[in-house]
């Protein structure tokens, strides 16, 4: 058996998106050298996709509390009371890396994402939105770009079911092979509905479902984090496949089966 | 006893919410139907909605033709009952040979199109469905598909008479600028934008809700 050494790890641990002074704080946490799937986790986790490092600051200076937050964040997504026992859930997410190499798709998961997160919290979706910014309009670059994300918006809210009632396209040469795809969901829920993203307990069985996993959208959430490079054509493997069909039927699952079903959290 | 509807559900219907209430406000008692059960006795309408049935990821409606719930369909309208497919119920509805021809990729453009359209009344036909409007009268309501241009291989004369309504201006390239078509029984209808989405005043129109009315005035006659 070789041995896996620091200079071996931190080699991996770069491939994957983790910087040097990231890599060594994970040494100091788990006190030993990481190994490979240690570091996909942590490649996953402490990404831009999913920790915000570097918006996080600004985050932390919007409003989120008031009398009609009735989940903020923490949860699955946001929800404000509406009235007459009705919550309207929401969230947004911007798929900009993974639609500037692999359009159709990366616009496409990115709705799916956050139907998901509408649903996970105990909605039903009723709305998608967009706003996009390419590069300049008449740009062959920009075509091809701005036809495949709206095709790929398009597709995944038909097939799934919910409209798409409305957004904004800018267009501007600083968005030129860096375009923003920012996609939000709404959906509605009874205030008595709503789940929470905490599981509490022990002994309870944890299920695992979804869309079936192939080699597409492996460390996905990790090549976030990256610098786009020029030749954008290997990393369009990163792109996950979006399943709108088996995500339609997962929703109607989750949302048949209560809490008093015995689904304590999604 | 009032007249009875079941829309069917198959895995990845989108519609059939829609459907079930345009069907409830048109005064029908409406109960939902899986796909894979056969249809029950003693109905009067059914009801195919939209959606992508099995995810479509072949040709649409493809997959869900051979439900055990489509094979009753025919003995159902044999019976005098009626019947109703719209977007994916009407590619599904062609598929199962129910209808004739097929519904391809829109032209010239074959991406998914949705707006507000108007669709034309056609001829004269002797039609449950088509007894809540008069021949040239124009309906408004939203079509939302990227599968829906109509094509039949013997050309438009094939289908003339079949013709339910036509766009006024056809936005998928569809042969004869077919939107809806009747079998020859006249009680089951194709249409490919969505009445049940024009029901309300609400949604923008309710011009859709004339086909669901003359349904109901045709069933409970029936009786």
């Amino acid at each position: 058996m070789t041995t896996w050494n620091d200079t071996q790890a931190l080699e991996a641990a770069k491939e994957m998106g983790i910087s040097s002074s990231e890599y060594d704080a994970i040494r100091a946490r788990i006190e030993r050298i990481p190994n490979p799937f240690e570091l996909a986790v942590f490649a996953g986790m402490w990404s831009e996709h999913c920790s915000y490092k570097t918006t996080r600051s600004r985050l932390r200076a919007m409003p989120k509390n008031g009398d009609a937050v009735l989940a903020g964040p923490g949860s699955h997504a946001g929800v404000v009371d509406v009235g007459e026992g009705w919550g309207l859930a929401f969230k947004i997410e911007s798929h900009n890396h993974p639609s500037a190499v692999e359009p159709y798709q990366g616009a496409a998961t990115g709705v799916g994402g956050i139907l998901r997160d509408i649903v996970a919290q105990g909605a039903r979706p009723v709305a998608v939105m967009d706003s996009l910014c390419f590069g300049v309009a008449d740009s062959p670059r920009t075509r091809h770009l701005r036809e495949s994300v709206v095709a790929g918006i398009a597709g995944y809210g038909n097939a799934f079911g919910v409209p798409n009632i409305g957004g904004r396209v800018r267009y501007d040469d600083r968005y030129a092979g860096h375009p923003l795809v920012n996609a939000l969901a709404a959906g509605l829920v009874r205030h008595d509905a709503m789940r929470s993203a905490e599981a509490r307990g022990v002994g309870n069985p944890v299920l695992y479902v979804g869309a079936r996993t192939g080699r597409d959208g492996i460390l996905g959430a990790a090549f976030a984090s990256v610098e786009l490079a020029d030749d954008t054509t290997e990393q369009r493997s990163h792109v996950q496949v979006g399943d709108p069909y088996t995500g339609k039927k997962l929703m109607e699952a989750l949302l048949r089966f209560g809490v008093e079903d015995g689904l304590k959290t999604v | 006893m009032s007249a009875r509807a079941t829309v069917i559900v198959f895995p990845g219907s989108n519609g059939d919410r829609d459907l079930f209430e345009t069907f409830e406000r048109a005064g029908f008692e409406t109960r939902y139907h899986d796909s894979r059960e056969p249809l029950p006795n003693g109905l009067d309408l059914v009801g195919l909605p939209g959606g992508f049935a099995y995810g479509d990821y072949w040709r649409a409606g493809m997959l869900a033709s051979p439900a055990a719930a489509i094979h009753g369909i025919k003995a159902h309208v044999d019976r005098g009952g009626l019947a109703i497919g719209i977007c994916n119920g009407f590619q599904i509805l062609v598929e199962a040979g129910l209808l004739p021809g097929a519904l391809r990729n829109n032209e010239p453009n074959p991406v998914y199109h949705h707006r507000w359209i108007e669709i034309e009344h056609v001829g004269e036909h002797d039609s449950p469905w088509l007894a809540g409007s008069a021949p040239g009268q124009r309906l408004r309501m939203p079509m939302a598909h990227g599968e829906g241009n109509y094509f039949h291989p013997e050309g438009p004369d094939a289908i003339r008479d079949r013709i339910a309504f036509r766009y006024v201006n056809n936005p998928n390239g569809s042969m004869g600028n077919a939107a809806a078509l009747l079998d020859p029984t006249g009680r089951i209808l194709g249409v490919m934008p969505h009445p049940e989405r024009a029901s309300l005043p609400l949604l923008g129109s309710e011009d859709g809700a004339r086909l669901f009315e003359a349904a109901h005035r045709y069933c409970e006659q029936r009786a």
